[in-house]
């Protein structure tokens, strides 16, 4: 394949592999009999990068023979060096999530929570993106 | 000989089933857990192709009909699936409390 | 020098990645006294898995379990963390559980 021809094969594989990406949802009770409800959000995000992934691209588009052999290898040692399941991009910190619980306990004045959402998605450009774990609910006033 | 060894290793291994979990999720634990009810209900599928997810429905039946004038409380839900090579097991496992009110 | 430099991006880059499957949290209670006194238990329980071959999801319950003896009178919110951290041709699953136990 010429290389013009991967090489746009490669950055619409990019732009197609963009966009939103919904994990999992779960969704609590909401008690609506208790006072007005003030919407709140709190979301926590992280870098996610696929190296293996973009080692790939990478082969896709060198120029030379080598440097394309040279960077499966890469991506292949990468792939047995990150085994295991994956739910979007792997992340270099798996503690980016771990103060959601305290947020949520802070955020509400009235210490009345009711309505939480929890959602973990991500935006996705490619090998890169935002990894997100997003919570809402409600203040009861 | 050595190499159906391996292959014997391999395959024994196989069909002992890999588990993959889902996702687990809890609710609010009660104080009061005297009455413990729990469930599971599952699929089988071929490769991976599933037709439908009624089994969680039949979960939830299950439980309600523990409890059918009570409060399900604590309810602690694990969603998994094990394969036997081409073949998986979608399963949903429960337990929860079962208070009167 | 280049292929060192290039092993020595490898190698940076497969350090410790991790994935973050679900983050959960749950409220239970509207009541003010248990939000603002009650008081917050971290367990944490993972299974490290090599080569793929996972027999059972004991851990979980057995972070569960923690849980249930940690917070005898009941739980006003908690919240609940599956990830993994990924390893050369192995893994660790691990649970994490956060959460307020009412006040006795």
């Amino acid at each position: 394949m010429p290389i013009k021809l991967q090489s746009i094969l490669g950055l619409s594989f990019l732009l197609l592999g963009g966009c939103s990406q919904l994990h999992h949802v779960h969704i609590g009770d909401i008690d609506q009999s208790q006072g007005r409800l003030t919407p709140f959000t709190i979301e926590v995000n992280e870098l996610g990068f696929d190296a293996a992934k973009a080692a790939e691209i990478g082969a896709g588009v060198a120029k030379s023979a080598s440097t394309s052999e040279d960077l499966e290898f890469v991506a292949l040692i990468l792939a047995i060096s990150n085994f295991g399941p994956k739910t979007g991009n792997p992340v270099y910190n798996d503690a980016y999530a771990d103060q959601v619980l305290f947020e949520v306990i802070k955020v509400c004045p009235s210490k009345k929570i009711t309505g939480l959402t929890s959602v973990r998605e991500a935006t996705n450009v490619g090998p890169v993106s935002g990894e997100v774990v997003r919570i809402k609910g409600y203040c009861i006033n | 000989m050595l190499k159906n060894t391996i292959l014997f290793s391999l395959l024994a291994l196989s069909l002992s089933g890999c588990v993959g979990l889902n996702t687990v999720s809890m609710t609010q634990i009660p104080a009061e857990r005297e009455n413990k009810i729990t469930t599971a209900s599952s699929s089988w599928n071929f490769i991976g192709i599933n037709f439908s997810n009624a089994f969680v429905d039949e979960a939830i039946d299950n439980l309600k009909a523990q409890c059918p004038t009570g409060k399900i409380e604590g309810v602690y839900t694990k969603h998994q699936t094990t394969g036997y090579l081409l073949v998986f097991k979608r399963e949903v496992i429960v337990s929860a409390y079962c208070n009167e009110v | 020098m280049k292929k060192l430099f290039s092993l020595l991006m490898v190698v940076m880059l497969s350090a410790c990645t991790s994935s973050i499957h679900m983050s959960q949290v749950d409220v239970g209670t509207n009541s003010q006294q248990e939000l603002a006194s009650g008081k917050v238990i971290n367990i944490e329980k993972s299974q490290k898995i090599f080569l793929g071959f996972v027999y059972d999801s004991n851990y979980v319950d057995q972070a569960y379990k923690q849980l249930l003896q940690q917070c005898p009178n009941g739980t006003s919110m908690i919240n609940v963390e599956y990830l993994t951290n990924h390893g050369f041709l192995s893994w660790t699953d691990k649970i994490r559980i956060k959460a307020l136990c009412k006040p006795a």
